[in-house]
């Protein structure tokens, strides 16, 4: 498992969680203080299942007395090059669709689709079968588009 | 919209910040030499050892104050009666492992870093293993009060304790209750069973009746490990949400 590749991912998990670029960096690592330091470990294949989990229980901790509300509104400042208006149109009606979804359901979407967490690790983070996590994905997305088509349509 | 554009979307929307740190970060580890650096892996012997302490208190207690009781029956009574309470003692082991889909806390971060079912076996056999000794530890005490041979003393205590180990278990296999009631329920159902068995056949605890004990306590002891290993092969499929 590469360190410093998945200090990208793992700030990004984080960042979405916590709205701050300082929190989450320092929270990253921490994170990989603790892996690192670890010896408590059996399964090589369940490093970065344990990475993902040490980064959740710090962000749970940090929060531990406030809601976590997981905002898609702030994403929509970030500046982008070249948008046409129906790129704009579809991002907006995104984020109004992905903030009816659940706080896991969109931390499923964002570990499976824009950190490439495998879906067996994924499926070992919620203690759910792989079968169900793509089920569950599956329908996210069907959830997302039906969301977008009524607003569309 | 297809899915592919949603993700290409999901994507473009999820950019953060550049991480303002992250080379001082592994610029500090190269320097302390930890770049390379994996948690380290423990042996089986320390991993069972680690477990120990997140066997519930309660577990513990309840299983060393049954012991007790069964030792000071004995040692009151003659009768075959202490036999009937060992079924109580598997309802250490049955909430013990019927914890972890009710109460979802330690084992959740334990299940991070080794498979829930060396999590579940460790505790089974540890809980399992030290409610024996001590059985057996009350078997060589309580014998001598006893007008039985200490092999017969031992199915007498045994056959109640996996019989219910086993229903139990079973039971907890087949309905992941939140409550655990009904296995606890179990137990007791066992040991008013045993209790009642001799009003019913009088002749149990007489010596012909030995070789059905002891192929009882074959039977169950089997059983007991096939269920175990079906309850462990489904804990890895478990939906726990």
């Amino acid at each position: 498992m590469n360190l410093e590749e998945q200090y990208d991912r793992i700030y990004k998990y984080l960042y979405f969680r916590l709205h701050d670029q300082h929190t989450a960096e320092d929270l990253t690592q921490e994170s990989f203080l603790r892996f690192i330091g670890s010896r408590t470990y059996q399964d090589e294949n369940r490093q970065l299942q344990y990475l993902y989990t040490i980064a959740r229980n710090l962000c749970s901790q940090y929060y531990r007395d406030k809601m976590i509300v997981f905002n898609f509104d702030e994403m929509l400042d970030i500046p982008q090059v070249e948008e046409s208006e129906q790129s704009l149109l579809e991002r907006i009606s995104l984020i109004d669709a992905l903030q009816k979804l659940s706080l896991e359901e969109r931390e499923m979407l964002l570990l499976r689709y824009v950190n490439d967490v495998p879906v067996p690790v994924i499926s070992r983070l919620y203690h759910i079968s792989r079968f169900a996590v793509y089920r569950r994905l599956k329908k996210i997305l069907k959830k997302i588009k039906d969301e977008m088509e009524g607003e569309n349509g | 919209m297809d899915n592919d554009r949603i993700i290409e979307h999901l994507k473009e929307i999820c950019q953060t910040p550049e991480p303002e740190e992250k080379k001082a970060f592994f610029q500090g580890l190269e320097e302390r030499g930890l770049t390379s650096r994996r948690p380290e892996a423990i042996n089986h012997g320390e991993f069972l050892l680690r477990q120990f302490y997140y066997v519930g208190k309660w577990t513990w207690l309840l299983s060393a104050v049954l012991l007790l009781c069964i030792t000071g029956i004995c040692y009151g009574n003659t009768g075959n009666y202490p036999f009937a309470l060992t079924p109580l003692l598997a309802v250490g082991i049955i909430v013990e492992t019927g914890r972890s889909f009710r109460w979802k806390m330690a084992e959740l971060e334990y299940t991070a870093r080794f498979s829930l079912r060396s999590v579940m076996l460790a505790r089974m056999f540890l809980v399992g293993i030290v409610e024996t000794a001590g059985l057996l530890a009350v078997i060589w005490v309580v014998r001598p009060w006893f007008s039985y041979s200490l092999s017969r003393v031992f199915l007498y205590m045994m056959v109640p304790y996996l019989a219910a180990s086993l229903s139990g278990s079973v039971y907890e296999r087949k309905n992941r209750s939140y409550s655990g009631w009904g296995s606890i329920i179990i137990c007791f159902m066992s040991s008013g069973l045993f209790a009642a068995a001799p009003y019913c056949l009088s002749s149990l605890y007489e010596e012909r009746f030995t070789v059905i004990w002891t192929m009882a306590f074959i039977l169950l002891v089997f059983s007991l490990v096939v269920s175990m290993r079906r309850w462990i092969c489904e804990l890895e499929e478990a939906v726990w949400n």
